[in-house]
């Protein structure tokens, strides 16, 4: 593998406008009903709290879709994006049943699923990922995942008991979330 | 998440309710028909039960998306559970079917008991990998656990046992006290399992699949059971 790429989310930026939602439908012509990046509004009580958590696919380093589609329509490009071969998906919804971030979403129309590739054709092009261009916040940072990482340390322990998230080291995903409240 | 795929209860349970009758009819004719004289049964019992078990297959192609790109499924074999199950209980229909002709074409006994036995033991395997399906969804605690195989395994030998009894006595066979104990002893593991579930995930929402499974397996088993005529109990 090359590079693996990743995002940084600023949580406590997030107003939650959901600009990165409609920025990636527009950018991928995704069908009505699927979005493959959402805002997630989180309210707890202890703390007093309300967070927005904007997430799509984390291109984990040990993906789920990867290991559960039947059909072999998920493959890790050297870069680490995870991309789907959309013709061979036969709807089964495996992936949608195995992501703990659920990143796949199933389109009832047509009967298959798709998610998040990173905006991997930009990127050949020298682009950003269209969530990361278009949050007005600068909420999502792009980049080497490791050089992230060294910049940001992750405390995932206290942010999955922070945000109720699923245990990382499930998939291993390749995100950062920055947040004071922990 | 579209998690609450009714044809998957429908598929899971049918399937392993066909295993199990197939094991439990088989081991039957081993252990008490074999030293009488009469060892010819109808087709009936093999008929209902392949029925029951091609139902059951049908039921999981009703959630694809595309049903007529199943068999691409297969090329997942050696890294996803789903593929190996595909393979699995497509070489079990073909089991099935062949164990059904033996009885309608009344072929020997030995032949039947052969492929009956063949379908327990290859049936038990895929009922381990469809548990496997389920298991690897580390992040649902009700079904990253070992009561997913043990509420699998438990369908097939409930509803097995109950079919078996259901048929003895319908059929105006006297039930060994065997049949009785292995239904009893079901009801009583299938139960275990549900306390189990409780007991390591409580009730969050992926709960209600698993029960819901256990739900239909309980009913179903009572409904075979209560066919029975009053006399034999």
């Amino acid at each position: 593998m090359t590079t693996q790429y990743g995002f940084l989310i600023d949580i406590d930026a997030c107003y939650g406008c959901k600009t990165c939602s409609m920025a990636c439908k527009t950018e991928n012509v995704t069908p009505y009903g699927v979005s493959w990046r959402n805002v997630r509004q989180l309210k707890t009580e202890t703390p007093r709290s309300m967070t927005n958590i904007t997430m799509s696919c984390n291109h984990c380093d040990s993906p789920k879709c990867v290991e559960v589609c039947p059909v072999s329509a998920y493959s890790k490009r050297p870069d680490g994006i995870v991309v789907q071969d959309h013709e061979r998906c036969i709807g089964c919804q495996m992936c949608v049943m195995a992501c703990p971030y659920d990143a796949p979403k199933f389109d009832k129309e047509k009967g298959q699923t798709s998610k998040c590739n990173l905006c991997a054709d930009r990127l050949d092009e020298g682009l950003l990922p269209r969530c990361v261009e278009a949050c007005p916040a600068g909420v999502i940072t792009f980049g080497p995942i490791e050089e992230l990482r060294r910049r940001y340390p992750v405390n995932w322990v206290a942010l999955e008991q922070r945000f109720g998230l699923p245990d990382h080291t499930i998939t291993n995903p390749n995100i950062i979330l920055l947040t004071k409240s922990i | 998440m579209e998690q609450f795929q009714l044809s998957l209860v429908f598929f899971t349970v049918f399937t392993q309710w066909g295993i199990g009758s197939v094991l439990a009819f088989t081991l039957y004719r081993f252990l008490y028909c074999e030293q009488q004289k009469n060892t010819s049964h109808s087709s009936v019992f093999p008929l209902v039960t392949g029925g029951i078990f091609v139902v059951g297959s049908v039921c999981s192609l009703l959630h694809l998306g595309n049903p007529f790109g199943a068999y691409n499924a297969l090329s997942g074999l050696g890294r996803s559970w789903l593929s190996m199950e595909v393979f699995s209980f497509s070489i079990l229909n073909a089991l099935m079917a062949m164990w059904v002709l033996t009885y309608l074409f009344g072929a020997r006994t030995r032949f039947q008991q052969s492929i009956g036995l063949l379908i327990g033991v290859t049936g038990f395997v895929a009922i381990v990998m469809s548990g496997q399906i389920y298991f690897r969804v580390e992040h649902q605690p009700a079904w990253h656990s070992i009561t997913t195989h043990l509420a699998f395994v438990g369908t097939a030998l409930l509803l097995g046992s109950s079919s078996l009894v259901a048929y003895l006595s319908l059929s105006g066979r006297s039930v060994p006290p065997l049949s009785d104990y292995a239904v009893r002893l079901s009801v009583l593991f299938v139960l275990l399992v549900f306390a189990l579930l409780l007991k390591s995930t409580g009730t969050d929402n992926h709960w209600i699949l698993t029960s819901c499974r256990i739900m239909v397996t309980i009913v179903a088993a009572m409904t075979l059971l209560g066919g029975r005529p009053t006399e034999n109990r």
